[in-house]
């Protein structure tokens, strides 16, 4: 009994076996590999973007970019990066009502 | 004391200073890998081409061997080096489809990517399977021809494990079955394996275990253990045919280790990273990357260099390439279009030298 039912466990984690990736090996894409957990001020933040799993990614990311250029990873389930976000989409719909 | 505290400043106004302050201590920033990337658009298409070529010619070349012949499968070997053909020749018809996603972006929908991916998948870890097969085979014919003569192993039961390993194999598909999505990323479409973000972090972990579990310690130790014992059983025979039986095994153990454990290996440190949840900076997982991809190649190359490994160093194989070769007779000349006359052990083509116990085994 013992042993049917290690089989069954076994067959039940293959189905959850990870395969290696079509084309021989996963594809190298651009990703943050850590989130900061400080928020970042606000003000020094030029846009934004969304690395997540569905782009290949292990560690889902908000991308900022700054006003010098860097790109900083956020986490996105946090309260001050969605005030970020939302501030960034308010500032973006401004400047084009302002631009037509 | 006529400044303000830092944390004040970079919460006020930009003045240019705040970045300044900000990266000072390091930040996580984006990871960009556009020279991996550079590499592997090149490195990819190419050796997954000639691996598809490769594989298609050996591969087909056995199969069409073995339709030739039309000889009922005889040793278990024999059973699954067929099966290893026709996994590799699976796996080398799925490669062309990769290199062009690879080149171009994915542009045949989601249904064929994951049809693609399952196959790939599927093909590539029946081959990993029949090749721990075809070791236990091995050690079974030599032990069994050792003390008391050969004795017929069932066909039957080859058939059994045959089924056993490409259900298996199938099994070990499922994700990518049911996964792999083309996603559009930077004007890009690309075909990939993609987990539903639902999956908890243990069921992760238990997958990933069992990954390396049963993908790599598994099989892994079946070979090692099944040739390790093979070879002691050969150093301590005699023989003329001792010496070249050696070097077989030899040939394929070296092949197997300078080929498939690289791989094996780079993805087991990745699977242990994504277990620890390790971070790593961005040159180390540049590093890493490289390494899977490069050991990723080799691996692949495996599937065309099988046939010339398993198939080709066998003398019946040989035997059989000649007579299709030649439209069906032995010799030009003697035997007008008849087979070759086939004693039930070695047939009158192959080298006198050569004797049973090596052809028990050595298909």
């Amino acid at each position: 009994m013992a042993s049917q039912a290690a089989a069954i466990l076994a067959l039940s984690l293959l189905i959850l076996w990870t395969s290696p990736a079509l084309g021989g090996a996963n594809d190298a894409e651009d990703c943050c590999l850590s989130v900061t957990q400080r928020p970042i001020p606000g003000n020094i933040v030029r846009a934004f973007r969304h690395l997540l799993i569905k782009d290949g990614c292990r560690v889902p990311a908000v991308v900022f970019t700054t006003l010098r250029g860097h790109q900083l990873c956020a986490p996105p389930d946090q309260p001050w990066v969605d005030r970020i976000i939302r501030r960034l989409q308010k500032n973006s719909a401004k400047n084009k009502r302002h631009g037509s | 004391m006529g400044t303000e505290p830092a944390e004040q400043v970079s919460w006020g106004p930009y003045s240019g200073e705040d970045e300044e302050v900000y990266s000072a201590e390091p930040l996580p920033e984006l990871c960009y890998k556009a020279d991996v990337q550079a590499f592997s658009r090149a490195f990819q298409p190419s050796v997954t081409l000639v691996v598809a070529a490769l594989g298609l010619a050996g591969n087909g070349l056995v199969l069409a061997t073995h339709l030739a012949a039309r000889r009922a499968v005889r040793s278990p070997t024999s059973a699954h080096l067929l099966q290893l053909a026709l996994a590799d020749l699976l796996l080398a018809l799925t490669l062309p489809f990769a290199a062009a996603g690879a080149l171009q972006g994915w542009s045949l929908g989601s249904a064929t990517c994951r049809a693609i991916s399952g196959l790939y998948s599927a093909s590539f870890h029946a081959g990993f399977l029949f090749l721990a097969c075809i070791s236990a085979d091995r050690y079974v014919a030599i032990a069994r021809a050792l003390p008391a003569g050969p004795r017929p192993s069932a066909p039957g039961r080859a058939h059994v494990v045959s089924a056993i390993v490409w259900l298996l194999s199938l099994l070990l598909a499922l994700p990518a079955l049911l996964f792999s999505q083309d996603g559009q990323r930077e004007g890009q479409r690309r075909c990939r394996l993609v987990f539903p973000e639902g999956l908890t972090q243990t069921v992760k972990g238990a997958s990933a275990m069992a990954q390396v579990v049963l993908g790599f310690a598994l099989p892994l130790g079946v070979m090692a253990a099944c040739y390790a014992l093979l070879g002691r059983t050969l150093l301590a025979a005699r023989g003329p045919e001792r010496r070249r039986a050696l070097r077989v095994v030899v040939a394929l153990v070296a092949a197997f280790v300078v080929l498939q454990l690289p791989y094996s290996l780079a993805l087991l440190l990745d699977t242990a990273d994504l277990l620890a949840a390790r971070e790593r900076s961005c040159p180390a997982s540049k590093r890493k990357d490289l390494a899977l991809l490069v050991t990723g190649g080799l691996a692949l190359a495996r599937c065309g260099l099988n046939p010339v490994l398993y198939a080709f160093l066998g003398l019946r194989f040989r035997q059989d390439l000649r007579r299709l070769l030649r439209g069906g007779s032995c010799r030009p000349g003697p035997h007008p279009r008849g087979r070759c006359p086939r004693p039930p052990r070695l047939s009158s083509c192959s080298a006198p030298t050569e004797t049973h116990s090596v052809s028990s085994w050595d298909y």
